[in-house]
């Protein structure tokens, strides 16, 4: 019976505050007082703050009431910029009341007026404070944010050795100051779009307005005014519900903590989605081969630039096929070794009692066990239970003759390349390809990873990110070269922007940059 | 809808995909069965006649640019011919994609997996041909502007690998069976350039003309060299008659060749190549396919809206699944036609004296000459 009559309360409570958003206030302070009181349910939650007072004006006692929540506000601002100026004299000024407020006493630099329920809820959940006066119908909204959050620190998953050492924080206005500061332009335009039925998000939309292609952006735009979820709380999730092929293992969307990539990829014409709460920031549109590139690469000499990215290629596909190789050669082809190899490997493999499938399955699972363990066990206690698991696994597995000590070898190597890729997203694809490759490979050796090969590609290209060709970098038709897609070329001959973003304005940079020579 | 965002490059790279594919298995046995040790006589005299008709296709197809050669049947004889030509080059289609992926298949059993069932090697390609034609025309251009490099580059590498083993006496007699086998088969080798067939299907629905006509010219030259390269390098090497009957001289070739003690198996990268040519290849045959059987499905009525609608062109669209496992069974069933490899080659030799040398080099020339003569007399009427 109380659960009933319980879930009749809470019922007729949702009833009430849907009704409750949909109006304008009162004029009648208490009527407001009372109406939000049941909106935030006061008596029981805590932390919000209904402070009433009277302001003398004209020698007229007014009530007033500032209501706020004390968690997201700067209590000592409240107290000295808004109570104070309005407790403490006596008001004589010839103004109206509401304009006395607004243009003489009140001292922020962000107030506005609202006079509906709905947008008022919202600015007090967001950490502004509302000032009700009684006989106004209107209410002064004071922006008065303060709340904990983490400090910039270096970035934690994504480091350079030459680059800059700031990461992007929780804090959505931080993370745009930093944005603001590394592209001190006026065109840097931040638009921002609440996402989240419930939780209202605060998203911005960040793009250069006179380099950014204006489809790609309204794009971006579209995508995010019609995302109908109850709470976003991250970036990640809000980069699945706006990605173009969800069910591709590729990332499609990059999602970077460093401030100074966003603002490269902000220059080149690409659009950026900070989401409030989130330290890491989505960048659109994304292709195939940008995964490739790292932050260091342009602040290393493109000779080492263009060697790191060809280690970054090698490890690529030996993350992804060496253990299919393997197979495929020691089972299906063996004439394909030179005679030395082939005896050497022959002898190894004698005696181990499992088909070679279930030997790297076996090492395979072994190695994700360990990888994702050692995530989680916390600071210096799980890289010390990563090597102790990994050496046991490894050399207890190959002293009980369970697996070759050269399939130790392949997966070590396969895993290690796995952990060169500069983003994090496309290792993790790859870490699920790999066992289809392996199990092409097992069931039918090189024409199986032919066969895997031609149509994952097949898939890549056919698809599309934000309009764009996902595997756009490499062979598109242009008429002024792109000089970053693969090889990098040098600053002072990458004079133009990536083609395939049809971007306002093609050119990077003059011709001749170097005008000393 | 057109495709805009293409590259000459990738469109050329799968244009030559077809004749990389070819000329790594059956063509050189083909040249040397029809002219003897003069087969670079007859690639010369072939390059060149491919290179008027591709000549004579580009002129007569200037006015009718964006329009399939099924949009320019509806032009001359309205739907019922645009029906006709569909059903012809679906037999086209089918017929040469049942063949090829019996070839191919046959020649992946005998150099990797001798024991295993035929049907199981069919299957993998059955599975890449179905996957494809829902991806579309774009993913597999674009994908063949990644593969075809590669391919060629391991191609040429074998070729240039093998130079040590050349015999220039192997050239000898120069004019080979003679001057009459040199002329007549000049025209049976033509089908050594199937990608003319590709071309006609696939420009009409590339947005921007200069990209087509770019790497239309670059298909045929670096055909060209290929077909060159490969049968020159094969006759130098093991000469004639041997060429003659040997149907994996490519890959005896890739076996001669290595790079110190350690790189004794260069055939690898040849059988990688050729795993990987013959999948695109069917892919891309098997999208057509789909695309002919479309058109003769279309009902006449969305015929008119969507020429209507669309410039007097009709787009590629999306093939349905049930239409495309229907089309999968019957190559399956097509291509299980022939019992052994000597009955496949027997098969192929009849699909190319009947179906390919008229419906892909001679019929379409007929087919625009008929509509620039109508186009010509509609505007006089004018």
């Amino acid at each position: 019976m109380k659960n009933i009559l319980n879930k009749i309360s809470i019922k007729k409570n949702e009833k009430f505050k849907k009704k409750l958003k949909e109006q304008n206030i009162f004029t009648d302070i208490n009527k407001n007082i009372e109406y939000i009181k049941k909106v935030y349910e006061s008596e029981i939650n805590t932390g919000i703050i209904f402070r009433e007072f009277d302001i003398n004006y004209n020698n007229k006692l007014y009530k007033g009431c500032i209501v706020f929540i004390e968690s997201l506000s700067d209590t000592e601002g409240i107290n000295n910029f808004i109570l104070k100026p309005l407790m403490i004299n006596d008001i004589f000024i010839q103004n109206k009341l509401d304009e006395a407020i607004l243009g003489t006493l009140l001292l922020q630099f962000d107030i506005k007026n609202e006079n509906s329920f709905s947008s008022i809820i919202d600015k007090i959940n967001s950490g502004f404070s509302v000032l009700f006066v009684d006989t106004l119908d209107s209410v002064f909204v004071i922006e008065t944010k303060k709340y904990e959050h983490r400090g910039i620190e270096s970035p934690k998953n994504e480091i350079s050795l030459k680059g800059s050492q700031e990461s992007f924080v929780e804090s959505i206005k931080s993370n745009v100051s930093i944005l603001r500061r590394l592209i001190n332009n006026e065109n840097l335009v931040l638009e921002q779009i609440v996402v989240g039925k419930r939780s209202k998000t605060t998203c911005m939309i960040g793009y250069i307005s006179n380099i950014a292609n204006p489809k790609i952006v309204n794009e971006v735009r579209r995508r995010m005014q019609n995302i109908s979820v109850d709470f976003l709380l991250d970036s990640g999730q809000l980069e699945h519900l706006i990605e173009d092929h969800p069910f591709l293992t590729e990332p499609q969307i990059l999602s970077t903590e460093r401030p100074d990539k966003v603002a490269s990829h902000l220059t080149e014409g690409r659009v950026c989605i900070i989401v409030n709460n989130t330290p890491y920031v989505l960048v659109v549109p994304f292709t195939f081969w940008d995964f490739f590139h790292s932050a260091d690469d342009y602040n290393l000499k493109f000779q080492y630039a263009n060697l790191l990215r060809l280690v970054r290629i090698i490890a690529y596909v030996c993350s992804l096929f060496l253990p299919a190789l393997y197979i495929a050669i020691t089972n299906y082809h063996v004439d394909l070794l030179p005679t030395d190899l082939l005896f050497s490997i022959a002898a190894i493999k004698e005696g181990i009692p499992f088909p070679l499938i279930v030997e790297i399955l076996i090492m395979e699972i072994s190695f994700e066990l360990i990888r994702e363990a050692s995530a989680r066990m916390p600071g210096s206690v799980g890289s010390s239970l990563g090597i102790v698991g990994a050496v046991l696994v490894g050399q207890a597995t190959v002293d009980a003759n369970l697996v070759s000590p050269i399939l130790i070898l392949v997966i070590s190597l396969t895993g290690i390349s796995s952990f060169a890729t500069p983003n994090y997203s496309l290792g993790l694809s790859f870490r699920i390809l790999r066992f289809a490759y392996i199990f092409l490979a097992s069931i039918s050796g090189l024409l199986g990873i032919a066969l895997g090969i031609v149509i994952h590609l097949i898939i890549l290209c056919g698809s599309y990110t934000f309009n764009i060709p996902y595997f756009a970098s490499f062979g598109e038709y242009q008429k002024k070269p792109f000089r970053d897609g693969i090889v990098l070329f040098p600053s002072w001959l990458n004079s133009f922007r990536p083609p395939f973003l049809k971007t306002l304005d093609n050119t990077k940079s003059e011709h001749i940059s170097r005008k000393w020579i | 809808m057109k495709i805009k965002n293409i590259s000459s490059f990738s469109l050329f790279c799968f244009f030559l995909l077809f004749t990389l594919r070819q000329i790594t298995l059956a063509t050189p046995m083909l040249y040397a069965q029809t002219v003897g040790t003069a087969t670079w006589i007859v690639t010369i005299f072939v390059g060149i006649l491919i290179g008027i008709i591709v000549y004579l296709l580009i002129k007569l197809y200037r006015s009718f640019y964006g329009q399939t050669l099924f949009d320019i049947s509806y032009y001359i004889g309205g739907k019922i011919f645009y029906k006709i030509n569909s059903f012809i080059y679906f037999i086209v289609f089918l017929s040469i994609t049942a063949i090829f992926l019996k070839e191919i298949a046959e020649a992946i059993k005998l150099l990797l997996f001798n024991t295993t069932p035929l049907l199981y090697i069919e299957l993998f390609y059955v599975v890449a041909m179905l996957i494809g034609s829902f991806i579309g025309l774009e993913g597999i251009i674009r994908a063949s502007g990644y593969l075809t490099p590669i391919c060629f580059v391991i191609l040429i590498t074998i070729l240039l690998l093998s130079t040590p083993f050349y015999n220039t006496g192997n050239l000898f007699p120069i004019l080979g069976n003679g001057v009459k086998d040199i002329a007549i088969g000049s025209i049976t080798l033509l089908s050594s350039y199937l990608g003319v067939l590709i071309i006609m299907f696939t420009i009409p629905h590339i947005d921007n003309i200069k990209i087509a006509k770019k790497s239309v010219i670059s298909y045929l030259i670096f055909a060209f060299i290929s077909v060159l390269f490969t049968v020159v390098a094969l006759n130098l090497v093991f000469g004639f008659p041997y060429t003659e009957n040997n149907l994996f001289s490519f890959y005896e070739l890739a076996n001669m060749t290595n790079i110190n003690k350690f790189f004794q198996h260069s055939e690898a990268i040849y059988l990688f190549s050729i795993l990987v040519l013959g999948i695109a290849f069917l892919v891309s045959l098997f999208y057509f396919t789909t695309y002919c059987f479309s058109s003769l499905v279309l009902a006449p009525s969305k015929v008119d809206m969507l020429r209507k609608e669309n410039n007097n062109y009709v787009p590629l669209t999306r093939s349905k699944f049930i239409s495309n496992v229907f089309l999968i069974l019957l190559t399956l069933f097509l291509c299980n036609l022939p019992t052994n490899i000597f009955e496949t080659f027997m098969y192929k030799e009849y699909i190319n004296y009947y179906i390919v040398l008229p419906f892909v080099f001679a019929y379409p020339i007929i087919l625009l000459i008929i509509a620039n003569i109508k186009n010509h007399f509609i505007r006089r009427s004018k």
